[in-house]
């Protein structure tokens, strides 16, 4: 479909066409060249018919449904009035002006140099633009003669100022009170909502018409139909960042290259396009598979086997993770930190508790352990069945005072981190490892059930990307048992300062606010004051 | 099945006419520019009919083909509005057209004499503008009567305050959801019967469905072409509404891992959740039912008004029922107030010998099919003074409401060829909000008040239909509401308000003017996802006031 060439069909052959009219009109009649005209056009005109008969066919299917229709030739009507005097010439408000006195609210900015039009209905693109059709001496290409944004054309020279544009003046009761250039748009884009109006629809997802959307429309419904598999997901998510990933079930890369725009990696089978600043992962000879990433743009990674990847940084488990009661996210970081432990003789319950660094809400941290430590306690003493091989830890009893030796189960943290061979008694911290990988405990333990990651650098993303307000359609893709967990890595321009050369201190007075009233609390004075006698009192 | 057409030069665009006809011009006088093509026979009869026309025809009708595959086209264009285009849409998606059914139900008529009553075949009952009409004609028997009554006879059944009553079967006349009624609705009839008292419906009136319109179609594509398996939403839905007795059940939402209403999965020493759970609640009607059951209660202690009772509800009574509505003697018409409740105490009948949802106490049960409760209430009628505590027991009628198809469902969900191995889905009726709205219709003096019967028929469909919305709009009331009104009449201030019967039988009153939100509270299991609203036409309070509008002159 995006490909054009000429001559195309019969229509675009005249004289077959003048032929088919019999050999009087062909050969006989004098005025045979103005007949080769007449059927020229209606060719043209057919021709145009021909491409919305491809467009249909083309609909009938979700992968080949038009992104945009194209229309062969379409006048651009430009009345002389409308030169940046429409809506598309008001300032949008967006930082590039400064208002100092010569600018309007909400009137049509005239720049000088610039000569904007509204688009006509639906024109999304109009790669190129000709003063006639044959033959033209005016052939003006998209973003080099001029632009397309922002509901508006706008030419860098003034079409009604070239004398190769044909103008006419605009008649109102015999009067001209206008004057109207004609231009001939070439295969302009028109969006007719296709991919929506056929398709997308029956999914409740719309979205602008793009390669990207029909990607994703058509890796939902695969979803739909086969009942969600990993590849739809990757290319949902393929769709969603622009970024590829592999195609086929095995190719192999002959080259990665850069053509000065984005950066290529070609196997035996696709060319993936990334961009400039994305790092391959894969060298000239590898062998990949369907699913797999090509650069460090996208990942996606299963937990399934309890493996942390070493360059996740950390994950934040929030709403939807934790129970209800938590004010915030606790985050666990890759990294080691200290395992605190406190033994069995200074727990309130009797069983030795551990805890290490999560971030988060001082108080949802701790409420965190309190939870591991009262179920592990609850797990701990449930009932041990003597007929099952139980793992169980033996609890030495104590004849002088009448306690019986019994067996509990291996129930609290501190219990199945316990690295003793044989257990007997609450871990000590010597038995206990000395550190622990919070992000590596949450995989190894938790998720590794049923979630995986996908993380995505924003600087990569391509060129069609559809943004990542699109995530919320993989609620349709997902099975509603496993969770994805989308780390989106923002990059940041770190800056250095040297604090010898650029820093420069000074102390200085700050002075606190006055209160205008400060209020006690009667019973908090007579704590204080209780407090400072008995100091007094031990001095003594 | 013909293709779009277009059958006069009038349903062309003109701007596609003209664009045609200047590029055939334009064409034209390029290599010919002797020809006069801006006006004159050419451009009136060549250009405008071998291009404009012609081209404009071919062009409009391969559009109108185009829009003719889908379903949303054909629902913007009336051009295409026929049931051919939309049926072979419809089959690419294997979907096929819901014809409506009317409700069926029975029809409580109190008399006053025990006398033969003789209930005509064409005898009609009303209930907010909705008919009913008796299945048949109906002779009820005097009390004393000891033969066998065939199926069209009835016995008067004393009622111990000198009135008598019979039940009648009927159905409605129209199709659609709105003919559906609850238990106890007071039904009108046109012509009463000799000695008539009272008539209302004698059970839930069930059944009634509309006839698929465009939109319901759109809505259904998606699960027409999913996959029936568990696996994702969409899917899970399809499944379920792919079997025969499911067919017609109204909404699903499924909460799983990530959502924060899934707690059934950090049941391990971390909380955190974990995976691997499904709870899907589930708006199988547009109301719930009300089962009537006979219990048998035990007394358990005098009070200072009568006597308090107990009797439970098991697992299978009214599978995830909401609330018990009423508690009557037997000999209590249906139509009685009741017994007040005093305590509703819920649990969970888990089985031991075959596959059940990890569920670990009666928060997590509620609404499932596993729900157990323990009801008391205060007999205030019963005579107490020669009872025992603990060992006298007496039944009562007891009416329970209840979504229905809970236990089927669950049992559906969790059938060996249904489920993955060691998958665990809850089924749950949806957490209720039970409903009320009332607004004023204000109208001017010279203007006849409307019907409010429709009125409310179309109010408790629009709401019942909303699936899971999360918030209900009072736009969505005035939108329905005006369709009824006419010039000079408008739609006062709306009362929405709310009871939220959260699972731990807490309950949570919400209000509101404008929008009526579900609170966002995963804690209590409450949110968007897991609530629906339920509207019962008795529950709608419509005042036609004439006020505000001046004098028309």
């Amino acid at each position: 479909m995006a490909e054009y060439s000429y001559p195309a069909s019969s229509w675009d052959r005249p004289r077959n066409l003048l032929a088919v009219l019999g050999s009087f009109w062909s050969e006989t009649y004098g005025g045979r060249g103005q007949i080769e005209s007449i059927v020229r056009a209606k060719g043209q005109v057919e021709n145009q018919t021909l491409q919305d008969l491809l467009e249909t066919v083309n609909a009938l299917s979700r992968y080949t449904v038009p992104i945009f229709h194209k229309d062969n030739w379409y006048p651009l009507r430009l009345l002389a009035s409308s030169r940046n005097n429409t809506f598309v010439s008001v300032p949008k408000y967006d930082g590039t002006l400064t208002y100092d006195g010569k600018h309007r609210y909400d009137l049509p900015l005239d720049v000088p140099g610039s000569h904007t039009w509204p688009l006509p209905a639906d024109l999304v693109a109009a790669p190129m633009i000709f003063n006639r059709f044959t033959e033209p001496s005016l052939v003006w290409s998209q973003d080099t003669e001029y632009e397309i944004s922002g509901g508006g054309i706008t030419f860098f020279k003034n079409p009604l100022d070239d004398n190769r544009v044909a103008k006419q003046p605009v008649y109102v009761a015999g009067e001209v009170v206008d004057e109207e250039a004609l231009l001939w748009i070439f295969r302009g884009d028109f969006d007719w909502d296709q991919i929506y109006r056929q398709f997308a629809y029956v999914l409740g997802v719309r979205l602008q018409s793009s390669s990207g959307y029909r990607d994703l429309m058509s890796a939902i419904f695969d979803a739909l139909v086969s009942g969600s598999t990993k590849k739809q997901m990757e290319l949902a998510v393929a769709a969603m960042t622009g970024i590829p990933l592999v195609l086929e079930t095995q190719e192999t890369v002959e080259q990665v290259a850069n053509d000065g725009k984005h950066r290529l990696i070609i196997t035996d089978q696709h060319v993936y396009r990334f961009s400039l600043t994305s790092t391959p992962i894969v060298a000239v000879g590898d062998v990949v598979y369907s699913g797999d990433s090509l650069t460090d743009a996208l990942d996606i990674h299963e937990f399934n086997r309890g493996v942390t990847p070493a360059d996740l940084q950390a994950l934040a488990m929030g709403p939807g993770f934790l129970p209800a009661c938590y004010y915030g996210d606790l985050v666990f970081e890759n990294k080691d930190v200290p395992l605190e432990v406190t033994e069995a003789a200074d727990d309130p319950y009797g069983y030795t508790r551990v805890e290490f660094g999560v971030g988060g809400f001082p108080l949802d941290v701790q409420r965190f352990f309190d939870d591991i430590h009262e179920r592990g306690i609850a797990a701990a003493e449930a009932a041990v069945d003597p007929c099952e091989d139980n793992d169980v830890i033996d609890i030495p009893g104590d004849e002088c005072n009448g306690i019986p030796a019994q067996e509990i189960h291996q129930g609290t943290l501190a219990h199945r981190l316990d690295q003793r061979v044989e257990k007997v008694g609450e871990p000590t911290a010597a038995a206990l490892p000395s550190t622990i990988n919070p992000l590596e405990f949450l995989v190894t333990n938790v998720l590794r059930n049923n979630a995986s990651v996908i993380r995505i650098r924003v600087s990569d993303l391509g060129r069609d990307a559809l943004g990542l307000h699109t995530a919320r359609f993989f609620y349709k893709v997902v099975p509603p048992h496993t969770a994805v967990i989308l780390v989106v890595e923002v990059a940041i321009d770190a800056e250095e300062v040297d604090p010898v050369e650029h820093v420069e201190e000074q102390l200085g007075m700050f002075k606190g606010l006055t209160p205008l009233t400060d209020d006690i609390l009667e019973s908090s004075v007579e704590v204080s004051r209780i407090g400072a006698r008995r100091i007094s009192f031990t001095c003594q | 099945m013909a293709t779009p057409t277009i059958t006069s030069i009038d349903d062309l665009d003109p701007d596609l006419v003209a664009e045609l006809q200047d590029e055939f011009s334009e064409l034209v006088a390029e290599r010919h520019p002797e020809i006069e093509t801006i006006r004159g026979v050419f451009h009136d009869l060549v250009s405008y009919f071998a291009g404009g026309i012609s081209g404009g025809v071919n062009q409009t009708e391969m559009d109108l083909l185009q829009q003719s595959m889908s379903l949303a086209a054909i629902a913007a264009n009336p051009a295409l509005a026929d049931d051919d285009y939309v049926d072979a849409v419809l089959s690419n998606y294997m979907v096929t057209r819901k014809t409506g059914a009317a409700a069926a139900g029975g029809v409580t008529i109190v008399v006053s004499q025990d006398e033969t009553t003789v209930i005509s075949g064409g005898l009609i009952f009303t209930s907010s503008g909705v008919q009913y009409q008796v299945d048949s004609a109906y002779t009820a028997r005097p009390s004393t009567t000891t033969t066998t009554p065939s199926d069209t006879e009835r016995i008067l059944q004393p009622l111990g305050d000198g009135t008598f009553s019979f039940a009648v079967d009927a159905t409605a006349l129209a199709v659609g959801e709105a003919s559906n009624i609850s238990r106890g609705t007071q039904l009108v009839p046109s012509a009463p019967p000799d000695n008539y008292v009272t008539s209302y419906a004698a059970t839930d009136f069930t059944g009634g469905t509309d006839t698929e319109v465009n939109a319901d179609l759109i809505a259904r594509l998606q699960l027409g072409v999913a996959a029936q398996v568990m696996q994702g939403r969409a899917n899970i839905e399809a499944l379920i509404k792919a079997q025969t007795v499911f067919e017609d059940t109204l909404d699903y939402s499924v909460v799983g891992y990530g959502n924060p209403e899934m707690m059934r999965d950090q049941h391990s020493i971390f909380p955190i959740s974990s995976g691997g759970r499904l709870d899907i609640y589930s708006r199988t009607a547009p109301l719930p039912q009300t089962v009537a059951l006979t219990k048998e209660a035990t007394y358990m202690e005098a009070t200072a008004n009568g006597g308090l009772w107990q009797f439970s509800l098991d697992k299978d009574d009214a599978p995830g029922f909401y609330e018990v509505v009423q508690i009557i003697l037997p000999s209590d018409p249906a139509d009685t107030g009741g017994f007040e409740i005093t305590s509703d105490l819920r649990g969970l009948d888990l089985p031991a010998d075959q596959f059940a949802p990890d569920l670990i106490d009666s928060v997590e049960g509620a609404y499932t099919r596993y729900q157990t409760a323990v009801i008391r209430f205060e007999d205030t009628a019963t005579n107490h003074a020669t009872l025992t505590p603990g060992s006298s027991k007496q039944d009562y009628t007891v009416g329970v409401q209840a979504m229905p198809l809970i236990k089927e469902l669950q049992v559906f969900c969790a059938r060996s060829d249904v489920r993955n191995l060691a998958s665990d889905a809850a089924v749950k009726a949806a957490i209720p909000c039970f409903l009320t709205v009332n607004f004023e219709i204000q109208i001017a003096p010279e203007t006849a008040a409307p019907s409010t019967g429709p009125i409310v028929t179309a109010l408790v469909d629009a709401v019942n239909n909303l699936g899971f919305p999360g918030q209900l709009h009072a736009s969505l009331i005035y939108d329905v509401v005006h369709n009824f009104l006419i010039d000079r009449q408008a739609v006062g201030a709306i009362d929405l308000h709310g009871r939220i019967r959260r699972p731990s039988g807490d309950i949570q009153i919400i209000r509101a003017s404008d929008v009526l939100a579900i609170p966002d509270d995963p804690g209590n299991l409450v949110t968007g996802s897991t609530v629906a609203f339920i509207l019962d036409a008795n529950n709608v309070g419509i005042s036609v006031v004439t006020t505000g509008y001046a004098t028309d002159v």
